[in-house]
């Protein structure tokens, strides 16, 4: 194993490493007939509050209390990590009272939203990069429209001929909005790849002029169909934050209720 | 083809962070400006021209195409105004606006549910087992309210997996004794002991890794207080058909002295288990099995241990079958008794030294009993509790006469016995003669109150202060033994005719000194210190001039006196008085025989001239009339007897606990000498010879429990050993190479007397020689291994140790 794969992989053993101290910890514990449940369950709230303090972080960047990228690596490995507190928590079984079950619905909500989130953060750059252009979100719409009219422009210039009436029945609906679609994920552009075999089906009926306008329609449509992708990808990497935030209020509101809850049936500690 | 041109002055500054952005920005195009911050637009025209002298210029960014070529309007307006929009939310914005509904929304469920009459259905964490299923919904059953609540510090809370306080809520129905919150139920000198023991074990194993690591935490961490929460071992809320009791083996050894990896790797031999203690019935297996069992005798057939051992309904234990079953074909003559051992003597007239008691006034004696032939008869143990037992409930100053009667057999032991007083001082004959007159009073109760004379007695302060408790009617019933009066009347009317009128005339003596009626045991010398004290004639008493007794002129003074025998004027204690009139003489069987030199201060009596020989033949007589057991008198030795029925006899079971349990709790001497007569008695046929008599020493090493072991080993109800076992599981290993015999196998016995040493001289159940070797770890670890038949530690040990009990409560 390469050196730069060791390094990338450094956190990891050490995170993993302290998970398994945890377990093994809180099986000795367990062994001991201490409340580890009351042990795990402060931990894991602590941790819950450190991880919803990123978002605090995001607000008030001007703090000088470390990087983004720093904020972003501790919010995901305290996250991976507090699902071995959680299986520590709740033990073998699966929790069978109404609240409880809420609560770990919630629970795997937000981490399930949140590993979605990171696999996205991950795996959609990647594919965003192969996209030519880089896009900023908000000036999708923008580009679109600049697009669009630069197409009707080509079809201005030609006249009312073949290419324009083309340009009406088929690429109108194209370029009109933002064609979302999962066809993304899986580098599926057929509706790409049908309007421009249709259009180049359409080359023998067309003038010169009309034929070079052709050219440069095709490659407005490919920029389109890029564009398109970057909405879509960008609006996934965007929209799981609308599952993991409000999920991640509700998890902390259901927590408290709970702690509260097994503090007045418990022993007080202070 | 490039989309955008990055430039600040094509690009524009994109504020997504905003909450508003224009509402022109989903058509493609925005406003420079942007909404103000309520979400309202503010947008007018593309730009805000300026003055310069006279002239106005347009403003407009390059970004946006820079200045327009119709410039501004002479007013200096912006030609190009800009359509106002309808702001729309930024995507940041709308996050939060759903983040804030499902706050919302959360806390509205919660603050729907938890004021709800049932909301502890909603907010349980789970549901109960199916046993605690009666407390339904109520958290209060089982969990204190906040308030009541002890704080606890932080280490302490983590430590104990529920509060002490909840726990108490569980011993409501759960009960465990005095020790239910304490480790094992035991009381940490218990447990100290164990402990102790433990720690003595040479060659013990080292623990497995984890218990190591934990045995590094400091002891708060992990070995309980003396105090242990229930929850610390059942977890509820784990649904209804959880186990309650699961443990983890290692779990249970967190505390442990000795701690190992499993049955097979570690545990120590299991020392001298199952025979911890001797068997409560003792039986020498080996003589028995060797003796008689293994006779070739077609008539024999304990062939098998299940010739006497049965299983118990509960399938674990084996017991030993009943007396009828297992013994009665070989014990049942001996336990009938033989000759002299058939029966106990109740009552019997002791021996005096009338020579060296001299002068002293004792009424009338038989002559056969007057010291001089040597018999050496002394008063049963019997009457001696009977004697220093004398109700006080009737008996005006009686707790003086009981220590005075007490003192006086104290001081007749140390110094010599009636029947030999030759030696004795003056204090010891005072003594002796207040005792001889408490035997005849106690006869004279006997005689005409009968069994009631024995249950007044007997419900007396004295007996109900030695036990901590009053004698209930069954007891005294079987302590009675149904005792006739007439056999009482009879022996009376044989040995003492003029019994009842020395009794009056010694009362009537008592009533005109001031001192108690029945006190008759006052000497000469207090009669003499006391004489100035009350009207006193010489006469009334049956003194002469030379101040010594005399019957017949006692009887004419109480004549002359007016003071006829049976008159009322004399009696001052009613109930006496009563007995006596109320009841005559009956002239049953016996009641007119003859009785063989009885002399009453030598007036022998008419049939002074019966063969002694004869007698005894009628005493035999008596004796097998009541050949199934009953009362009967014997005028050879001026006795009454009763005769035992054999095997459950009532009176010697109740006359046995009666001295086991004075003896015991109070030391009582008269109830130690009872119980070693009675121990004694019958010789081979005692019932304490199979029924084993167990000292035990209390936890503080005080006071000693004494039972006497009626049955062989029973299952106690609600109580739970260290250790279960179950028999009937391993019954289906049986087969002829694996018996009875391969687990519990005979020990060749090392002493001639097993019984006699480790039973009749030895009182303490747990000092013990087995007639079977302790079973080996190997016998059980064959079999019981983690991959086979388990070798959890549950499997064999209890942790609630000693009584248990649930009580059901209602829903």
């Amino acid at each position: 194993m390469s050196t730069r794969v060791v390094k990338q992989f450094e956190d990891y053993w050490i995170w993993g490493i302290l998970a398994l101290g945890v377990v093994l910890g809180y099986h000795l514990l367990t062994l001991s007939l201490i409340r580890t449940n009351i042990l795990s369950g402060i931990s894991l709230f602590g941790l819950l509050l450190s991880l919803a303090l990123f978002s605090v972080r995001k607000k008030v960047p001007f703090l000088p209390v470390g990087t983004a990228a720093g904020w972003l690596k501790f919010h995901i490995y305290c996250g991976l990590f507090s699902v071995v507190l959680f299986a520590v928590h709740i033990g073998v079984g699966l929790p069978n009272g109404y609240l409880d079950v809420s609560l770990a619905i919630v629970y795997l909500g937000v981490v399930s939203s949140g590993l979605v989130g990171l696999g996205l953060s991950i795996w959609i750059p990647k594919q965003l990069a192969n996209c030519g252009e880089e896009v900023i979100f908000e000036r999708i719409p923008i580009l679109q429209r600049q697009l669009r009219k630069e197409a009707e422009g080509l079809v201005e210039s030609t006249g009312n001929g073949e290419f324009g009436k083309f340009y009406i029945s088929q690429v109108v609906p194209f370029f009109e909005r933002t064609q979302y679609s999962h066809t993304h994920f899986f580098n599926n552009d057929r509706t790409r790849q049908e309007l421009l075999n249709n259009l180049r089906a359409k080359h023998s009926f067309f003038g010169a002029l009309e034929r070079e306008s052709a050219q440069h329609l095709e490659a407005l449509i490919h920029t389109k169909y890029n564009l398109d992708r970057h909405a879509t990808f960008q609006g996934f990497l965007k929209g799981w934050l609308f599952i993991h935030i409000p999920l991640t209020a509700s998890l902390l509101l259901l927590s408290m209720t709970h702690g509260i809850i097994a503090y007045l049936y418990s022993p007080r500690f202070f | 083809m490039a989309l955008q041109d990055h430039s600040f002055k094509h690009s524009k500054y994109e504020r997504p962070n905003q909450d508003w952005i224009c509402g022109w920005s989903k058509e493609g195009w925005s406003c420079k400006i942007g909404p103000r911050e309520n979400g309202s637009c503010r947008a007018a025209s593309e730009c805000f021209p300026i003055k310069k002298g006279d002239r106005w210029f347009c403003t407009r960014q390059e970004s946006d195409g820079g200045p327009c070529q119709e410039g501004p309007l002479p007013a200096g307006n912006c030609s190009i105004p800009i359509p106002p929009c309808q702001p729309i939310l930024s995507l940041r914005k709308r996050r939060g606006r759903v983040s804030f509904w499902t706050i919302v929304l959360t806390l509205g469920i919660l603050f729907l549910i938890l004021p709800y009459p049932n909301g502890s259905v909603l907010v349980s964490p789970g549901d109960i087992h199916a046993v605690h299923g009666n407390f339904g919904e109520q958290c209060e059953r089982c969990h204190l309210t906040s308030s009541e609540h002890v704080a606890v510090p932080v280490v302490d809370g983590l430590s104990k997996a529920e509060s002490i306080g909840d726990s108490q809520l569980c011993l409501s129905c759960h009960q465990f004794g005095v020790n239910g919150m304490r480790v094992h139920n035991q009381s940490p000198k218990a447990l100290d002991a164990v402990t102790g023991r433990l720690k003595s074990i040479q060659g013990v194993p080292s623990p497995p890794l984890s218990l190591r690591v934990l045995n590094w935490l400091p002891d708060g961490f992990h070995a309980p207080s003396q105090s242990t929460a229930c929850g610390t071992c059942h977890q509820e809320h784990q649904g209804k058909s959880s186990n309650l009791q699961s443990m983890d083996d290692q779990s249970c050894q967190v505390c442990h002295t000795i701690q190992f990896s499993g049955f097979g790797d570690g545990h120590p031999e299991l020392e001298t288990y199952p025979y911890k203690r001797r068997t409560r019935v003792a039986f020498d297996h080996n003589s028995h099995i060797d003796k008689h069992f293994l006779k070739e005798d077609k008539n024999n057939d304990f062939g098998s241990c299940d010739s006497c051992h049965g299983l118990s309904s509960t399938n674990q234990t084996m017991f030993t079958k009943a007396f009828n079953t297992s013994c009665a074909k070989c014990h049942t003559q001996e336990l009938k008794g033989i000759g002299n051992e058939a029966s106990l003597v109740f009552f019997r007239l002791p021996e005096i030294d009338l020579f060296s008691l001299g002068e002293k006034r004792i009424g009338a004696w038989p002559e056969d009993l007057k010291g001089d032939l040597g018999l050496e008869q002394d008063l049963t143990p019997f009457m001696r509790l009977l004697l220093e037992t004398k109700s006080s409930a009737t008996v005006p100053l009686a707790q003086q006469q009981l220590s005075t009667l007490a003192g006086d057999f104290t001081l007749l032991q140390e110094h010599g016995h009636l029947y030999d007083l030759e030696s004795a001082g003056p204090e010891v004959l005072e003594a002796s003669e207040r005792i001889i007159w408490a035997i005849k009073n106690l006869l004279f109760e006997l005689s005409t109150q009968g069994q009631q004379a024995i249950i007044t007695r007997l419900k007396g302060k004295k007996i109900s202060s030695a036990l901590g408790r009053t004698l209930g009617n069954k007891e005294l019933s079987a302590l009675a033994a149904q005792l006739p009066i007439g056999v009482l009347q009879t022996a009376q009317q044989a040995w003492f005719p003029r019994l009842e009128e020395e009794i009056r005339i010694r009362r009537k003596a008592n009533q005109e000194s001031g001192r108690a009626v029945s006190d008759l045991s006052l000497s000469p010398a207090i009669f003499a210190q006391e004489k100035s004290s009350f009207s006193y004639d010489p006469s009334v008493i049956g003194e002469n001039e030379d101040g010594d007794f005399d019957l017949e002129r006692m009887l004419e003074g109480a004549a002359s006196k007016n003071t006829g025998i049976g008159g009322d004027d004399i009696f001052t204690d009613d109930s006496i008085g009563d007995d006596i009139s109320s009841q005559s003489f009956s002239e049953e069987e016996g009641a007119d025989e003859e009785v063989s030199g009885v002399v009453v201060n030598g007036q022998e009596s008419e049939e002074e001239d019966v063969d002694p020989a004869e007698v005894q033949e009628r005493d035999k007589k008596r004796e097998g009339g009541v050949s199934t057991g009953g009362w009967y008198h014997s005028n050879s030795d001026f006795s009454i007897k009763f005769r035992r029925s054999g095997h459950e006899d009532r009176f010697s079971y109740a006359w046995l606990n009666l001295a086991n349990d004075v003896s015991s709790t109070s030391m009582n001497p008269s109830g130690s000498q009872l119980l070693a007569h009675l121990a004694n008695s019958f010789g081979s046929g005692s019932c304490l010879r199979c029924h084993s008599l167990d000292q035990q020493k209390d936890e503080n090493d005080q006071m000693f429990r004494q039972t006497i072991n009626w049955s062989s080993f029973r299952q106690i109800p609600h109580y739970q050993p260290s250790t279960h076992f179950s028999h009937g599981s391993h019954f289906s290993l049986v087969s002829k190479e694996k018996t009875c015999q391969t687990c519990h196998m005979r020990k060749e016995s090392e002493e001639k007397d097993w019984t006699k040493i480790w039973f009749e001289q030895n009182t303490n159940p747990l000092k013990y020689s087995s007639n079977f070797k302790p079973i080996a770890k190997e016998t059980c670890s064959t079999c019981h291994q983690k991959n086979s038949a388990g070798e959890q530690c549950l499997l064999c040990h209890n942790y609630h140790i000693g009584q248990s009990s649930v009580k059901l409560v209602n829903q």
